[in-house]
């Protein structure tokens, strides 16, 4: 019975973290410009990568392999954000600067 | 003397962790290469607070952590809402948002938990401020009222 429970746990955060990815790849196809699809990478970097994660943490349980994921979490925590910096301010070293009167669709 | 301990420990736990082998060998290996790599970087003098973060409050950056991780799903639906919804309006703005009474380190964490949230984004700092890209603006309210920025400010003692 239990088992069951955590498969069905492990499953919704696997399903859900998928979902995530894939909206963030949806997002970074359908906005405009350079940043805000920075803005939809980003879901896929945190919630999505997050996500799966934790669902394969679950899976394997309290072992070794769930203490690397778990290092894997921290550290894309802590780069996923540091990429994001590095593209946007290259953007705007390259002369790409952040639209703000969008035209209405 | 701290600065030995702490990274030796660091690099120890690291290499227990990612090795998985706990031989003879294996871990007499691992503890020259920990020896090893903390030589070079004392002679490059790169080991200071900046590298270990002593000074900020354990409880409360691992609070500070599950509030963010909290934030970020929060910020996450609102963003997949934008995205999923056709035609959503989308108004992109940039405003600086106000990062006084911090330390260089609390900057940065600041600027990387506004980058982890979907839908705001640091694109540049300066002495006391953030230059903040966020994708709507009614998305930049909760950092207007300036939570997140006193939580950080609270992290070190």
């Amino acid at each position: 019975m239990m088992d069951l429970i955590l498969l069905i746990i492990r499953d919704i955060f696997l399903v859900t973290g998928s979902i995530a990815v894939l909206i963030g790849a949806f997002g970074v196809l359908r906005l405009p410009e350079l940043f805000c699809r920075i803005h939809a990478a980003g879901i896929t970097d945190t919630a999505g990568a997050g996500l799966v994660i934790t669902g394969l943490m679950i899976e394997s349980g309290f072992t070794l392999v769930s203490l690397k994921l778990l290092v894997i979490f921290v550290f894309l925590f802590f780069t996923s954000p540091t990429s994001s910096h590095a593209l946007a301010k290259s953007a705007i070293h390259g002369n790409v600067l952040p639209v703000t009167d969008l035209p209405k669709r | 003397m701290k600065f030995l301990i702490l990274p030796f420990s660091f690099l120890a736990v690291f290499w227990l962790i990612l090795s998985g082998h706990y031989t003879t060998l294996l871990l007499v290996l691992g503890a020259v290469s920990c020896i090893w790599v903390l030589r070079i970087s004392h002679r490059m003098k790169i080991v200071d607070l900046e590298d270990y973060p002593i000074h900020l409050v354990p409880w409360r950056i691992i609070y500070y952590w599950f509030w963010l991780i909290k934030e970020i799903m929060l910020s996450t639906w609102t963003v997949s809402k934008i995205i999923l919804t056709p035609k959503s309006r989308i108004s992109p703005k940039v405003v600086w948002l106000p990062a006084d009474e911090m330390s260089d380190m609390q900057k940065v964490i600041y600027a990387n938990s506004i980058t982890l949230t979907p839908g705001t984004l640091t694109i540049e700092a300066d002495n006391s401020r953030l230059e903040i890209h966020t994708l709507r603006g009614d998305m930049l309210e909760p950092l207007e009222r300036g939570d997140m920025a006193d939580r950080v400010r609270k992290l070190e003692y």
